[in-house]
């Protein structure tokens, strides 16, 4: 018989890796996936990109730590809530504690401060948006290699709900003649 | 109460007359009521039947297959509604009454709500006021033709306090008024008994939803509002969209009473709000329904959800969690199985239902009342999306319903969505809007057999629209707020919805059926190319290398040259381009009979003028026209060709200005008569300038830039056409025109005047630009000339269209021997002032893209119907002319089987027929838009950008083969005979193969022995002359002079 592979019971304590991206619409007009960037900042992006694509590894049960794959940067929260990226990992300010909500989305808290994790607000008029809640996460799963879209088949744009013309009718321009796009 | 009532002889009056008037309707109305009831009741009874429920509604987004747009599941559908369809429109109490502090009303929730929250909005003083001009109100309904009035009773209207003690009278009246004079006007009322307006006095004291309270004390409401107007209500709504109640007005706070952050709380109120209405359910059922024989439902409302990737199952589940958590958390109990969503259940806060609660509420609802409108899509971060995309696809939610709760009867009991405030009686976005819900709702009847049988359009009047108050308008008719007699003004889309409402749905209006014919035999068909990149040499230097080599000589595996010898070339033949071969084996499978094709002017002569001719560039184009009349694929050229990445023009001529400088023009005419000179015996159809009245994209700096650049553009065309009139034509005998850009215009709003007016306008600036005075007049249109002078005087333009001098318009008039012209979609119009420095907004339009319409990916509209009424446009103001469609195309994405370029093809094709056979338009040729495409690029083309052929070229040859669109029975088309020989000397050969084979082989061992004969018959006959040359004998003066 042969072994099954990675049998060894020294692999057991090798950890579980999710590569995940996290996305939110909480406290925010437009919905947000968690984005770690080379420099460190990290953001709020509409579209899922590289840099939002992220790897959870646990470190002891509910307590995960959170990486930035394209920027090989930590997550990490500061005393006063304020996100980062870090490219080493700091115990105290980069570990969080995954709490599983009942609707399928969590929470992060941070695991020293107790504090959520929260996107940088963009000049938030609203300031009662603090008090709403935390913010909740839904990990999406992370894929490689995204599938191409099948040709000749398009998904239809989401409608811009916010707008009297949400499916984009009304036209400012005269449409460019095709004869002239090639 | 007793005492009162046998006291006041007028109640007992009233009695008598309202009795007397139903019995009237209802023999009026009793078969379309009795089949409604009959519809419903089974309804009623399948509901009530079922002892599960299917929960399938996961399965909408498990469709492997893709249905292509242009099946005709997928198509605008051109069909009536079920004969007994009722139409409807609704209002909210709240929304709409006003005169919320007079005649006895007490407070709301939102009354309340509006002081604190909306603080800048002065909600106390403006209202549509439909409690005081309940008339205005009434003839809007009769404007509208409504078979059904769907409204909300106000709780603190009929009772201020809340509690069922003391009724307020002025209220109950009004009320009565207005059921009176709906039941007189045969509209039959819906009748909603839950808005949104809670009285505030059960909210402070009890806590509004939150208290299990409410259930009692809305039950007794109920019975009241049963009691007094059941003998005339037959349709009840307990709760109009409970899900924004809990959510919005506990969740978020966005609507009264305005708490916000606590879940439990929201799922309390849910819980509540479903125990009500079962309860409520429960009551008329047993005590009302015996003999007032109604129904009774509550309007649930949600979005709509798509998956990021249909493919991914988790993604699919997620877009099941979100109409759980939105539709599911109050149908579930009510028309499922009497319990919240599994998915819902994994939370903590959400309550439980006992087995005998969820056996009170399951099936409590005689039919599924669904709202989809923007309340359950604004603002965005408020709805329950699970990471996946909203949509507006209302078909597909009536297909999920169907699929989750066991196919009910739905009514669609609120549906539309909103305009700005600013907007008035011209609405045009909401028609739209209304058009693409309406036939969603008509696919889904005819196509997926939902059961709806109702419509509900969103709302009668302008009026509070909750927490966006006053700054959005929902209104079929306007309503000027600060007016003071609140006047109702239909607007556009109550124009439609009676359009609608009168012809029971979409009845198809076309003019003429598609037809059967044939276009005439020395019609052209043609395929279309944009510039034609030239080759600069041949791909065979073999040819032209006179060197011999040798390979592997010393084993190091090089060729090596053998000196001293020369060896014989010969010259470059056409076939040796590449990309000729190419192209011709295209031509050939497409079975074309005219190529059209652009040459290049930058690569012909680059310096601009007539100084360095490419030579090599010039044979180029000659090969691709020859070798194309070798296949019987006749030429039509365009001399020049610009496009956005290019203009086109020669280095120095575009320095110079361009075709702002007038020598670009005598550069032009340079360029042609060589052109003429070097390929004119081959071709007979020439175009000048492709598309001139689109450069306005390149010269839009100003308009004037742009007026001017197109003046220089006439001129320059014109010279071209005198030169080849003058000394080309006599020995070519060719033809010369431009083609122009010449989409059709309609108004986007056919009820308003204006649109009318700007599509006519668009027509005038888009195509008479350039052909009254090429076609007509020598001069621009005088609608054109008019409307900027119009535009000048009121300071919104400052646009000067140059002026033709007399000999200028000398020069232009009557220089087309041809009208071409490049068709792609046709445009719905909007009138709008503009006031840019572009010429594009003198003409003062904007477009509309119509959504119900099948349309490609750059948002080309499939509408067939606007090349026919173009080609009788131009007829019309341009005369009997012969006309070449010289491009007509679409852009598909697909790679190999693009079934939207076959639809566009056949019935662009058919519409061309119909204007040829029946329009008697002289259309002489037909140019499919293009042979091949260019990476990154729309796909207009019918090869791919590495020559692949999709389906369409086999659809196209098969229209050519058939000269159009035969019967199938008919005489045979041009050609024929000859083809039909053609195949029968084919098929004979086929079948006669081995025979053929052998027979020549006998033919030729024959010939072979026959030659040796002869060949020794000729040998022989010169030993006999040799024989007999010794048998002559010698004379005897020979025989005396030798001895």
């Amino acid at each position: 018989a042969y072994p099954i592979p990675d049998s060894s019971p020294l692999l057991q304590f090798g950890g579980q890796v999710r590569q995940r991206y996290l996305y939110t619409d909480d406290d925010q007009d437009t919905e947000a996936h968690l984005e770690i960037r080379e420099d460190g900042t990290v953001v709020g992006a509409a579209h899922r990109s590289p840099e939002s694509l992220l790897e959870l590894k646990a470190l002891k049960p509910g307590v995960i730590q959170i990486l930035g794959v394209k920027a090989s940067r930590f997550l990490c929260q500061q005393p006063d809530g304020a996100l980062y990226g870090s490219p080493h990992f700091d115990p105290e300010a980069c570990s969080f504690r995954e709490l599983l909500l009942e609707d399928g989305y969590n929470v992060y808290q941070s695991e020293a401060h107790g504090l959520p994790l929260r996107l940088p607000q963009k000049d938030s008029p609203n300031q009662d948006a603090t008090s709403w809640g935390p913010v909740r996460f839904l990990p999406m799963p992370g894929l490689l290699h995204e599938p191409q879209d099948q040709a000749g088949f398009l998904p239809p744009e989401p409608p811009d709900v916010g707008s009297s013309d949400p499916l984009s009718m009304v036209e400012p321009l005269q449409g460019r003649s095709p004869s002239y796009a090639s | 109460m007793k005492t009162g009532c046998a006291a006041g002889s007028p109640g007992n009056e009233w009695i008598f007359f309202s009795s007397d008037e139903r019995n009237t309707r209802s023999r009026k109305t009793m078969s379309n009521r009795a089949l409604q009831r009959s519809a419903v009741l089974s309804a009623f009874v399948l509901l009530r039947a079922v002892t599960g429920f299917s929960g399938d509604g996961k399965a909408i987004w498990d469709k492997k297959q893709y249905v292509s747009p242009v099946n005709p599941s997928q198509l605008f559908l051109y069909d009536t509604f079920p004969k007994n369809f009722s139409w409807g429109v609704g209002t909210g109490a709240f929304q709409v009454e006003g005169s919320w502090k007079t005649d006895g009303r007490g407070p709301s929730i939102w009354d309340r709500y509006v002081y604190s929250h909306l603080r800048g909005v002065n909600g106390t003083d403006r209202s549509t006021d439909s409690y005081i001009f309940l008339e205005k109100d009434l003839l809007a309904l009769d404007f509208l033709g409504v078979s059904f009035y769907q409204f909300s009773i106000s709780w603190p209207r009929l009772f201020p306090n809340g509690t069922v003690a003391a009724v307020n009278a002025q209220g109950l009246r009004y009320y009565r008024a207005l059921l009176d004079s709906l039941v007189l006007r045969n509209i039959e009322p819906i009748v909603t008994l839950y808005h949104w307006d809670l009285p505030l006095t059960l909210q402070e004291e009890y806590g509004g939803w939150k208290n299990a309270t409410m259930i009692d004390l809305f039950n007794d409401y109920a019975t009241y509002c049963f009691q007094t107007f059941g003998d005339r209500v037959k349709y009840w709504i307990t709760i109009h969209n409970p899900y924004l109640v809990a959510w919005h007005g506990f969740g978020t706070g966005m609507h009264a009473p305005g708490e916000k952050g606590n879940l439990t709380a929201v799922y309390t109120v849910g819980h509540n709000l479903i125990k009500a209405h079962s309860k409520v359910w429960h009551n008329y059922d047993k005590n009302f329904r015996p003999h007032q024989k109604g129904w009774l439902s509550i309007t649930l409302g949600s979005h709509w959800i798509e998956p990021n990737r249909t493919d991914n199952m988790e993604d699919v589940i997620n877009c099941q969690h979100s109409m759980s958590s939105v539709l599911g958390w109050f149908a579930n109990p009510i028309h499922g199985d009497g319990d919240y969503p599994e998915f819902m259940k994994t939370g903590a806060m959400i309550p439980e239902f006992s087995e005998a609660e969820k056996e009170e509420v399951r099936g409590t609802a005689d039919f599924f009342a669904f709202s989809f409108g923007p309340n359950n899509f604004r603002p965005s971060n408020t709805v329950v999306k699970m990471g996946q995309n909203v949509s507006l696809n209302l078909r597909q939610v009536l297909n999920w319903i169907k699929l989750e709760y066991d196919d009910p009867q739905i009514l669609i009991s609120e549906n539309g969505w909103f305009t700005d405030s600013y907007i008035k009686t011209e609405d045009t976005t909401a028609i739209y809007m209304m058009k693409n819900f309406l036939n969603q709702v008509l696919q889904a009847i005819k196509f997926d057999e939902i059961r709806v049988f109702g419509y509900t359009a969103w709302t009668l009047l302008d009026g509070f629209e909750w927490q966006d108050a006053y700054t959005t308008r929902r209104g079929l008719f306007y309503v000027d707020f600060n007016s003071e007699q609140k006047e109702r003004k239909p607007k556009s889309s109550a124009h439609y919805y009676k359009q609608i409402i009168q012809d029971n749905g979409f009845p198809l209006k076309e003019s003429t059926p598609d037809m059967k014919g044939r276009f005439p035999c020395d019609f052209s068909w043609g395929v279309t190319e944009s510039v034609l990149k030239p080759e600069f040499t041949v791909s065979s230097p073999q040819f032209t290398d006179p060197h011999l080599y040798v390979w592997n000589v010393t084993g190091n595996r090089l060729l090596y040259r053998v000196e001293g010898v020369r060896l014989k070339t010969r010259p470059s033949q056409c076939t040796d381009y590449v990309s000729i071969k190419k192209r011709v084996e295209m031509l050939a499978k497409m079975k074309v009979t005219h190529y059209q094709f652009a040459l290049d002017w930058t690569s012909i002569l680059p310096t601009g003028n007539l100084s360095k001719v490419n030579r090599q560039v010039l044979r180029y184009y000659r090969c691709v026209v020859s070798e194309g009349l070798k296949l019987g694929v006749f030429p039509m050229v365009t001399l020049y060709h610009p496009t956005h990445s290019h203009l086109g023009l020669p280095l120095p001529l575009l320095s110079s200005g361009g075709w702002l400088n007038m020598n670009t023009a005598k550069a032009f005419q340079d360029y042609a008569e060589l052109c003429f000179r070097e390929l004119g015996d081959l071709v007979k159809l020439w175009i000048t300038i492709n598309e001139p009245n689109r450069l306005s994209d390149m010269y839009n700096r100003t308009s004037n830039d742009t007026y001017r650049a197109a003046h220089n553009l006439m001129i320059a065309h014109a010279q071209v056409w005198h030169l080849y009139d003058r000394q080309y034509r006599p020995v070519q005998h060719g033809a010369v025109s431009l083609s122009l850009h010449c989409d059709w215009a309609e108004p986007a709003n056919p009820f308003v005047d204006s649109h009318w007016k700007a599509a006519e306008r668009f027509l005038q600036f888009e195509i008479a630009w350039f052909a009254d005075p090429l076609f007509k007049t020598g001069d621009y249109p005088s609608v054109m000339k008019e409307y900027i002078a119009s535009k000048n005087q009121r300071g919104l333009s400052s646009s000067v269209l140059p002026r033709f001098t007399a000999k200028e318009s000398r020069l232009v008039k009557g220089t087309v021997d041809f009208y071409a012209l490049n068709h792609f979609t046709t445009r719905f119009v909007i009138h709008k002032q503009l006031n840019t420095n572009r010429s594009v907004a003198d003409r003062d339009v904007q477009f509309l893209q119509d959504i119900t319409r099948l349309s490609s990916p750059s948002r080309l509209a499939v509408t067939p119907w606007g090349v026919r009424k173009l080609l009788a446009w131009i007829r019309r103001n341009y005369r009997d002319r012969d006309i070449y469609i010289t491009a007509n195309g679409i852009d598909d994405l697909a790679l190999e089987d693009d079934q939207i370029r076959k639809y566009y093809l056949e019935k662009y094709v058919q519409e061309a027929l119909k204007a040829y056979l029946i329009d008697k338009v002289k259309i002489k040729g037909y140019y499919a838009f293009k042979l091949t495409e260019e990476k990154s690029k729309p796909r207009f083309g019918f090869f791919t950008s590495d020559f692949r052929a999709k389906s369409s070229v086999q659809f196209y040859s098969k229209l050519i083969s058939s000269s159009g669109l035969p019967a199938e029975n008919r005489s045979p088309a041009c050609g024929q005979p000859a083809e039909d020989t053609d195949c029968t000397i084919c098929s004979f050969l086929v079948e006669k193969k081995p025979l053929i084979f052998f027979g020549c082989c006998f033919i030729s061992t024959l010939a072979v022995l026959l030659s040796i004969t002869v060949f020794h018959h000729q040998k022989r006959r010169k030993f006999q002359k040799a024989r007999n040359l010794q048998n002559i004998p010698l004379k005897k003066g020979h025989s005396r002079v030798f001895s």
